[in-house]
C-alpha cells in the first residue's frame, strides 16, 4: 500500500481544494442552481461530512469531482482541484484514469452499482485491471484480500458468486472493497448507510472506521444522518439549496452552531437518550423550490430570525475561527445594529 | 380481558404463501404468534429491522391482510371473521410514501372526500366541503389545495394531505406505518408534532410503526420490538431503552447513531455479526440464536416463551 505510507507523511496537507465550485442543470423549465457557489478544503486523512436535506446538493457536488454529471446538469463555474491537478481541465480519458485510482466513490443502493450478470470476482478484478498493469491471477489474489479486509467471510468461494446471492449489508462491503482496491487518496461515500438497517448500518460504520485508521485515506461522508456525521467525521459542513451555510469540525458544529439552519437541525431531531419527554421544535415551512429560489439567504423564508437584510442580500461567509465558517447576517455586527433599528423604529 | 384496551391480538399468525412449482407451496412466516394490546389513547411504536413483519402485524391489525390464525378483538369485540366496512370507519392508516398512496388523478379534495362519501358521513354538499376544508386545515394546508392534485405538493404536504384523508373518516385507532422515514430531517418533526396535536384533540389511538428508533421511542408510551416475525420484547418506552433485557433490543438500541459526537465516539456498541436468516426458512427455536452473541444450546431447540419479567416488561428469551 504505497498511498498509505504517502498518506500519513502528508496529514494536514490539502488534497483537495474546491473553490466557488458552481453546477447547474439546464432544464426545460429552467436552470436550476443546483450547486451555488461552494469552496472548501480537504486534507490527507481527513473524513469530513457534507449533511444537507434532499435537494441540497450535497450529491451533485460529488459527482462533479468525479466528473460524473449527466445531461443536463454542467459544471459552470469555479475550480476543483486534486493532489495539485486541475480535474476540470482533464479529458474524459484522463478523468477514467483518475476514477477509481486517485478517487473512488460509493453509492447509496449497492444493487444498482453491481452487474447482476457478473461475478463479484470478474467486477473486481476488472477494477483493478483498468488502472494497473497485473496479471489476472495477482489481482484475483488482491480481491481477495480486499474482501477479506472488508470482513466478507469466504472470500474465495464468494468471488465466485453473483450480486443477488448477497445481502444489502454484504454488496455494501463488495463495493467498498471495489473502491478501495487500487488505494485511491480519497473516497466519496454517497449515503452509503442509508438504504441499510440500523445494525447493519453499525456494522458498515465501523468498517469504514477502521479502513480509515489502516490506510489513512481522506473520505467525504454524504448523509442527512447526523448521528452518523458524529461517529466517523473530522469536520462538517452543512449544505442548504446548494450553498454551503456553515463548516467546521464536528465539536463545533454539534455543540456551537452558529447557523439557525444547524441549530434548528439539531433541536429538530429526536434523541434516543432524552429522559424526558420534549416536544420537538421543527424547522417551520418548506424546503426551497430550487426553480425559483429566494432571493438573498436561501433559509431566509424559513428562519425565525429572518430580518430584512436576509431576504435581499445573500449574507456572506463569517470566519469564527479554528476553520469554523457560518454565512448568516446574524454575525455580521453592521447587520445586528441594523436589525435593533429595525426592531425599535421610534427612537 | 381490560376495559381500556381498544386493540387486543392473540396468537396473531400471518404466513404467505409462495409457490415454488406445481401444488408445491412454501411459506414466508411474516408474523408468528403475536400477543398485546394497545389500550385507548396511548401510542404503541412498533421497531425493528426491514423484513421483521412490522408492517404486516399493522396491516394484519386492520385486516388488510387476512390473517393466518389467532384473533384481533377491536374493543371487545371479535373482528377476526367480521364484515370490515363498520370498522374501517373508526381504523384507519398513514402509509410510508405519500406519493404512491395518493392517486394522482384525483385532486386532493376527492380524494378527502372520498372517504366522507363511502361513509356517507356528510350531510350535504356544503356540509361535505366544509369538512374537506376544515381537515386541511386542521392538517396546515389551505382550503384552497382541495383543488390540486397530489403531484402540486411537496413531500412533507402531500403526508399531511395522507394524514387529512385517514382523519375524514374520524377514526379512533391509526396505524401510522412509517410515516416520516420518506421525509427530510426539518419536515419530520413537523409531521410528528402534528401527529401528537391531533391525538390530544381527539383522543386518538396509534399503532406507529418506524424503523428510526429515537423517533419511535419520542413518540410512543409504549414500544414493542420486532425480530423475524416475532415480538422479542415489549416495555415502557422510557423502561425499554434504560433497562432492555433481550439481546436484540440491547444491540439495536447500541446501534443507533447518536447525533452527538462525545457520546457516540465513547459508548460501546454491541456488533451483531451476520445479517437477518430468512423468514421462508427461520432458525429453529429463537430465531434470533443465530447471531446471539449470548445464545445456549437450548435456545436452538427451544421457543422461549413470552413472558411478564417485570411489570408491563414483557420478553421472550431464555437467558433472562
Amino acid at each position: 500500500m504505497n498511498n498509505m505510507v504517502n498518506n500519513m507523511d502528508k496529514k494536514n496537507q490539502k488534497l483537495l481544494e474546491v473553490k466557488d465550485l458552481r453546477v447547474s442543470f439546464f432544464t426545460p423549465v429552467g436552470e436550476v442552481k443546483a450547486v451555488g457557489g461552494i469552496s472548501y478544503d480537504l486534507n490527507y486523512g481527513e473524513v469530513m461530512g457534507i449533511v444537507g436535506e434532499s435537494g441540497s446538493g450535497k450529491s451533485v457536488e460529488a459527482y462533479a469531482i468525479m466528473g460524473l454529471l449527466q445531461s443536463p446538469g454542467k459544471v459552470v463555474g469555479g475550480s476543483i482541484t486534486f493532489d495539485g491537478e486541475d480535474v476540470l481541465a482533464k479529458s474524459e480519458k484522463e478523468m477514467q484514469a483518475f476514477r477509481g485510482n486517485q478517487v473512488s466513490m460509493i453509492f447509496q443502493n449497492p444493487m444498482t452499482c453491481l452487474n447482476p450478470v457478473y461475478t463479484i470476482g470478474d467486477q473486481l478484478i476488472e477494477a483493478i485491471r483498468c488502472h494497473k498493469k497485473i496479471s489476472k491471477a495477482e489481482a484475483r489474489e488482491k480481491s481477495i484480500e480486499m474482501l477479506k479486509l472488508v470482513g466478507i467471510n469466504n472470500p474465495e468461494r464468494r468471488m465466485n458468486q453473483y450480486p443477488h446471492e448477497f445481502s444489502g449489508g454484504m454488496r455494501q462491503r463488495v463495493m467498498i472493497a471495489m473502491g478501495l482496491i487500487c488505494d485511491p487518496k480519497m473516497l466519496i461515500a454517497d449515503e452509503p448507510t442509508t438504504a441499510l438497517d440500523v445494525t447493519i448500518q453499525a456494522q458498515i460504520i465501523e468498517l469504514m472506521k477502521d479502513i480509515q485508521q489502516k490506510t489513512q485515506m481522506a473520505i467525504i461522508f454524504i448523509t442527512h444522518n447526523l448521528g452518523v456525521v458524529a461517529e466517523i467525521c473530522d469536520r462538517v459542513t452543512v449544505m442548504y439549496a446548494g450553498k454551503i451555510v456553515e463548516q467546521g469540525n464536528v465539536e463545533d458544529i454539534f455543540y456551537r452552531p452558529h447557523h439557525p439552519y444547524t441549530m434548528g437541525l439539531l433541536r429538530s431531531m429526536p434523541r434516543l437518550d432524552a429522559e424526558e419527554y420534549e416536544r420537538l421544535i421543527p424547522i417551520e415551512g418548506t424546503p426551497v423550490d430550487m426553480l425559483n429560489p429566494p432571493a438573498g439567504c436561501p433559509f431566509g423564508p424559513r428562519c425565525e430570525h429572518c430580518m430584512k437584510i436576509c431576504l435581499r442580500r445573500e449574507p456572506p461567509q463569517i470566519d469564527l475561527g479554528n476553520g469554523h465558517t457560518a454565512a448568516c447576517w446574524l454575525l455580521v455586527d453592521e447587520a445586528k445594529r441594523l436589525a435593533k433599528k429595525e426592531e425599535t423604529p421610534n427612537e | 380481558m381490560n376495559n381500556n384496551d381498544l386493540i387486543r391480538v392473540e396468537n396473531l399468525r400471518k404466513y404467505f404463501s409462495i409457490k415454488m412449482g406445481f401444488m408445491k407451496y412454501h411459506y414466508v412466516q411474516a408474523v408468528e404468534d403475536a400477543n398485546f394490546s394497545i389500550k385507548k389513547g396511548e401510542t404503541l411504536g412498533l421497531v425493528g429491522e426491514s423484513g421483521c413483519g412490522k408492517t404486516t402485524l399493522g396491516r394484519t391489525i386492520l385486516r388488510l391482510h387476512e390473517p393466518t390464525s389467532g384473533k384481533i378483538f377491536y374493543d371487545g369485540e371479535d373482528i377476526t371473521n367480521v364484515r370490515m366496512l363498520p370498522y374501517r370507519r373508526k381504523m384507519q392508516i398513514i402509509f410510508q410514501d405519500p406519493s404512491a398512496s395518493l392517486d394522482p388523478r384525483m385532486t386532493v379534495g376527492e380524494t378527502i372526500g372520498e372517504a366522507i362519501d363511502i361513509h356517507k358521513l356528510a350531510d350535504s354538499r356544503k356540509d361535505r366541503s366544509d369538512r374537506i376544508h376544515k381537515l386541511l386545515t386542521q392538517v396546515g394546508l389551505n382550503s384552497e389545495h382541495a383543488n390540486r392534485y397530489p403531484h402540486e405538493f411537496s413531500g412533507g404536504q402531500q403526508q399531511r394531505i395522507g394524514i387529512a384523508r385517514a382523519l375524514a373518516v374520524q377514526p379512533e385507532f391509526i396505524v401510522c406505518d412509517e410515516p416520516v422515514s420518506a421525509l427530510d430531517v426539518s419536515i419530520q418533526s413537523q409531521i410528528v408534532n402534528m401527529l401528537e396535536d391531533m391525538q390530544q384533540e381527539m383522543g386518538l389511538t396509534y399503532l406507529f410503526i418506524a424503523h428510526d428508533i429515537s423517533v419511535v421511542k419520542h413518540i410512543s408510551n409504549r414500544i414493542g420490538v420486532m425480530y423475524l416475525g416475532n415480538v422479542v420484547e415489549l416495555a415502557e418506552s422510557n423502561e425499554l431503552y434504560n433497562n432492555p433485557l433481550h439481546p436484540y433490543t440491547k444491540t439495536l438500541m447500541s446501534a443507533v447513531p447518536v447525533p452527538d459526537p462525545k457520546i457516540s465516539r465513547e459508548r460501546k456498541r454491541i456488533i451483531l455479526e451476520g445479517d437477518i436468516p430468512s423468514p421462508m426458512n427461520p432458525p429453529s427455536g429463537c430465531r434470533f440464536h443465530t447471531r446471539c452473541p449470548y445464545a445456549i444450546s437450548r435456545c436452538k431447540e427451544e421457543i422461549p416463551a413470552w413472558r411478564e419479567l417485570a411489570p408491563d416488561h414483557f420478553a421472550a428469551c431464555h437467558i433472562i
